[in-house]
């Protein structure tokens, strides 16, 4: 049987849950938002990607078929920018052509990269890394080198480039 | 007087009155049942409340533009639009929370290292200073090193390191080498509540003091940490 006290209690009811359907909507685009525009996750996103190109920016730097000296230049003018950039484009013919001489064909292998310092608004980074070498030489024996290395990074346009690479050298003191 | 009017009164009232109180006794009961007549109207009036109940019922039913099953659920339209807006509130919400936690689930939003940046220093800190201790060695004074090996170096590490120590102090004490070591730079690629993982670059020198020559060799470790009373503590080292 209904009557006009039971339909106003189930609207009563229904108003109660739409309510509380609307407060916990609320809470959730709140999260949500926060979520979104939290610094701390855009910060992390950077970290990893700074770790990701640069790791690729050592690898190109640290590789190079003296065959192909030429084409190993331009790959290292793609990955680095400022004063890296700038020297690497001032490469003399007799450089390249000392290079070619050599007739060795390095592979650099990134073994391990950390992200020490990092800018987000001057888009500036500090990288340090455990390169692995193969070096293959003319007569074709292979050697394997270690090296660590320290690197600077700079956003360049949407890519992280070297601006600066230098070995981490023995201090003996 | 009296007989005349006796058989006179006799059979007249007699016989008229039985007959008139039952005549009187007869339209009585019509009478009675006139009364009762009336009783009707009271029963109209009942219906009439009903036709009432009947007349209000009937804008309620229309009302739910399906005029069957609404009515006997008990839910008005109101009660139906409300009933809408908390489903539909509810699955907004239930998608705002998942693409929240997304965000913060993934594994880079996890890792607090340089995001932390006290936590951060912090372990690089001390692990540093573990791994000097650890890796700095006096042949005259072996028991410090020792400490910090007991006190520094934890599940993994503790075997390890024993292997690498035997080794040296066999050869330490015929050669009288002393061993100083320090840690160049070094960087958290991972830090998860109580651990973390690092890339520490170390500088060792050598001295022997049989013939005073010392040799620096550089060297590259990918170290586990994780805390313990308050202080990070090497689990695992391993050497790049």
């Amino acid at each position: 049987m209904t009557s006009i006290g039971a339909t106003r209690r189930s609207t009563t009811y229904a108003a109660v849950v739409a309510v509380l359907g609307v407060v916990v909507l609320a809470i959730g685009l709140w999260q949500w938002r926060a979520a979104d525009g939290d610094q701390g996750l855009h910060y992390a996103a950077m970290r990893d990607t700074v770790t990701l190109e640069g790791r690729q920016d050592i690898v190109v730097m640290n590789s190079l078929d003296t065959t192909q000296v030429q084409a190993g230049l331009t790959a290292w003018l793609s990955v680095t920018t400022g004063t890296l950039h700038d020297q690497l484009g001032q490469v003399s013919d007799a450089d390249k052509k000392t290079l070619a001489s050599s007739g060795a064909k390095t592979t650099g292998k990134v073994v391990d990269a950390v992200v020490t310092q990092l800018d987000d608004r001057a888009g500036t980074a500090q990288l340090i890394a455990s390169v692995e070498l193969n070096v293959i030489d003319k007569a074709g024996k292979a050697t394997v080198k270690r090296n660590r290395f320290s690197a600077n990074l700079t956003l360049d346009g949407a890519q992280w480039k070297l601006s600066q690479l230098q070995q981490v050298a023995v201090n003996a003191s | 007087m009296a007989p005349v009017s006796a058989p006179a009164a006799r059979p007249t009232p007699t016989v008229e009155t039985t007959p008139a109180v039952r005549l009187e006794k007869r339209p009585s009961a019509p009478l009675v049942a006139e009364p009762q007549a009336p009783e009707p109207p009271e029963e109209l009036g009942e219906l009439g409340e009903l036709g009432e109940l009947g007349e209000l019922e009937a804008p309620d039913a229309p009302a739910p533009v399906e005029p069957s099953a609404p009515p006997r659920q008990g839910l008005s339209a109101a009660a139906l639009a409300l009933v809408l807006v908390a489903v539909l509130a509810l699955g907004g919400a239930g998608v705002a929370f998942v693409k929240a936690h997304q965000l913060r689930s993934t594994d880079s939003a996890r890792n607090a290292a340089l995001v932390d940046t006290s936590v951060t220093n912090e372990v690089v800190g001390q692990v540093s200073v573990a791994l000097n201790r650890i890796f700095s060695y006096d042949y005259t004074n072996p028991k410090p090193t020792q400490d910090a090996a007991a006190a520094l170096l934890t599940g993994d590490a503790a075997g390890q390191y024993k292997t690498i120590f035997d080794a040296l102090q066999s050869k330490a004490s015929g050669q009288q080498l002393t061993l100083k070591a320090k840690s160049v730079i070094g960087g958290v690629s991972s830090l998860t509540g109580d651990s973390a993982r690092l890339l520490i670059f170390l500088d060792q020198s050598s001295t022997r003091a049989t013939d005073s020559s010392t040799s620096t060799a550089a060297a590259q470790l990918s170290v586990q940490a994780v805390k313990q009373g308050g202080i990070w503590k090497i689990s695992e080292m391993r050497p790049l």
